[in-house]
C-alpha cells in the first residue's frame, strides 16, 4: 500500500544531501583505488587493522566457548595416534640419516632450511572478495612477503601481507591464487588456482600428456614461489578441459599452519663467475 | 514457567520504554557482536557462511528513514569490514550499508508498512536480496571475474535468518516521516 504523502515527505532534510554526498564519495573513493599509488597506500592500513584485531581473538576467549568434553575427546585420539605413530617415527628417524648419507654421496643441493613459524589462525574468510586467513605470527616472528603456508595435509596458501604481530594469507581456494604444480606419476606440469566448486583447476600446461585420475598434485617448484615437493591434492577429474584437483588442505584443521620460507635462489647474473681469464686479458685479450 | 513470562514481559516493557539512542546503541552492539564472531569460525570447528550483521542494521535503521547517526555507524561497520578480512576495496562495504540503508528508507517511506504486512515482509527481504546482489556484482568487477554465487547465497540465507530473529533489536521506534530524532 503506497503511504499518502504527508508534511514529512515534501520536506528536504540537509541529511537526505548528506546521504547522497556521502554515497558520491564512496564511489569516488573506489574510482580512486584503481590507481595502484593509492592502493599501496591503503594497504597499511590493513595491515595496521590486522594487529589490531588479535586483541579481539585471544585464545582463551575461543577456549571458554569451545566445549571442554570436545578438547578431551580429542586430547584422547591425538594420544592414540601418538602411539600408533611412534613406530613410524624411529623409522623416519632412520630412514633420514640414510638419507643424509646418501645426499652427502651425491652432493646433493637440497631445499635451504630456514626460519619456519607455526601461527594460529585467527579469522578466516571464504567471501566473495578472497579466500584467505589471518594468522597471529607476523615481521616480529620473521616472517615475510611470499612465505608459505601448510596444514596437517598439505599446502594452505602463500603470505601476501606481513604486518608487526600478524600476517595473511591467500589460501589456494582463491581464484586469484596461482601454485605451479606437477603430478607426482605423470610429471606434468600445470598452474593451479581455486575453482569456483572449492577444487582445484590446472591450467597452463605446457605438455601434451593427460593427467592420471587419482594421482598427487605436488608443488613443482617453479618461479620459486613455493619448494617442490609439497603435496596439494589428488586429481579427481581429467576430462574436463582444465583437469579438477581436490585440495589436500581442506581435509585438516585451519586453527593451526606452519610458515615456511619460500626458496629464494639468487639469480646466476648476481653472482658471476670471474674467469682469471676474463678478468685479466678482457675481451679480445686472448687472440 | 511464570518466571520466563515475567522475565519476558520485562525485556519487553524495557524495550518499548528504550529511546532511539538506546536502541541504536544495542543494535550497534549486536553487529559488532555477530560481526566479530564472525571473523572467527575455526575456532567451533565449523564453516558457517556468517550473516551480515550490517546489512540487517541498515535494512531495520533504514525503515525509520533516513538518518544520519545510523548513517556514521554503517559506514563505520563498513570500513571495519573492509579493512578486517574481507579483502574488499576501502569503501565497498560503508558503500554497500549506505546504498541498502537508502533503499530500505525509500521504499519504507513510499509503501506504509503499518498497514500492509505483505510490503513489512517483502520490503527487507528484496533491501537484504539487492544488498548481496550488490556485493557480487562489485566483487565480480573488482576481481575481474565472475565470482561464486554460492557463497553469496548462503550468506543471504543465514543474514535472513538472522534478521527474521532479530529484526526487533533494530527498530527505531520511529517513522519515515518523523522529524528530530537521530538527526
Amino acid at each position: 500500500m503506497l503511504r499518502q504523502a504527508g508534511k514529512g515527505s515534501r520536506r528536504t532534510p540537509v541529511r537526505r544531501y548528506v546521504y547522497f554526498a556521502a554515497v558520491a564519495i564512496l564511489i569516488g573513493l573506489l574510482f580512486l583505488q584503481s590507481s595502484p599509488r593509492l592502493k599501496e597506500r591503503v594497504d597499511p592500513l590493513r595491515t595496521a587493522a590486522s594487529d589490531q584485531m588479535l586483541l579481539l581473538s585471544r585464545a582463551e576467549l575461543s577456549d571458554e566457548f569451545s566445549a571442554a568434553t570436545g578438547k578431551d575427546r580429542r586430547i584422547l585420539e591425538l594420544e592414540a595416534e601418538v602411539r600408533e605413530l611412534a613406530p613410524y617415527k624411529a623409522m623416519a628417524l632412520s630412514m633420514a640419516e640414510r638419507l643424509e648419507v646418501y645426499e652427502d654421496i651425491l652432493n646433493l643441493q637440497g631445499e635451504p632450511n630456514d626460519t619456519e613459524v607455526t601461527a594460529r589462525a585467527i579469522a578466516e574468510t571464504n567471501g566473495p572478495f578472497a579466500q584467505g586467513l589471518l594468522v597471529n605470527a607476523g615481521a616480529r616472528n620473521g616472517i615475510q612477503d611470499g612465505y608459505y603456508a601448510e596444514n596437517d595435509r598439505g599446502l594452505v596458501g602463500r603470505v601476501i601481507s606481513v604486518g608487526q604481530r600478524s600476517a595473511r594469507i591467500l589460501k589456494v581456494t582463491d581464484f586469484n591464487s596461482r601454485v605451479p604444480v606437477m603430478g607426482e606419476a605423470s610429471g606434468l606440469r600445470a598452474i593451479l588456482y581455486g575453482g569456483r566448486d572449492q577444487r582445484g583447476r590446472l591450467l597452463d600446461r605446457p605438455e601434451l600428456g593427460k593427467f592420471i585420475e587419482g594421482e598427487r598434485i605436488l608443488t613443482s617448484g617453479e618461479g620459486g614461489l613455493f619448494p617442490r615437493g609439497i603435496v596439494v591434492g589428488w586429481v579427481v577429474e581429467t576430462d574436463a578441459d582444465q583437469p579438477g584437483v581436490y585440495l589436500a588442505m581442506t581435509d585438516g584443521q585451519l586453527s593451526y599452519v606452519r610458515l615456511k620460507p619460500s626458496i629464494q635462489i639468487a639469480p646466476p647474473e648476481d653472482f658471476p663467475v670471474e674467469t682469471p681469464l676474463a678478468a685479466e686479458d678482457g675481451p679480445g685479450g686472448s687472440g | 514457567m511464570k518466571r520466563l513470562v515475567a522475565f519476558f514481559q520485562t525485556i519487553s516493557a524495557f524495550w518499548q520504554g528504550a529511546g532511539s539512542d538506546m536502541r541504536l546503541l544495542i543494535g550497534a552492539a549486536l553487529v559488532v557482536i555477530v560481526g566479530v564472531t564472525g571473523l572467527t569460525p575455526t575456532y567451533f570447528g565449523m564453516s558457517l557462511s556468517w550473516p551480515f550483521a550490517a546489512f540487517i542494521a541498515a535494512t531495520g535503521w533504514g525503515s525509520g528513514g533516513v538518518a544520519m547517526r545510523p548513517m556514521i555507524l554503517l559506514i563505520l561497520f563498513g570500513f571495519a569490514q573492509d579493512v578486517s578480512m574481507i579483502f574488499a576495496p576501502l569503501g565497498v562495504f560503508a558503500l554497500l550499508n549506505l546504498l541498502v540503508f537508502g533503499l530500505s528508507a525509500g521504499l519504507h517511506q513510499l509503501f506504509d508498512t503499518e498497514r500492509s504486512a505483505g510490503a513489512a515482509i517483502v520490503i527487507p527481504l528484496g533491501c537484504l536480496f539487492a544488498g548481496f546482489f550488490m556485493l557480487w556484482i562489485i566483487a565480480s568487477l573488482t576481481n575481474g571475474s565472475i565470482v561464486r554465487m554460492v557463497p553469496i547465497l548462503m550468506s543471504l540465507v543465514s543474514t535472513i535468518a538472522l534478521y527474521v530473529l532479530t529484526a526487533p533489536l533494530f527498530d527505531l521506534g520511529r517513522r519515515p516521516d518523523q522529524r528530530g530524532v537521530l538527526s
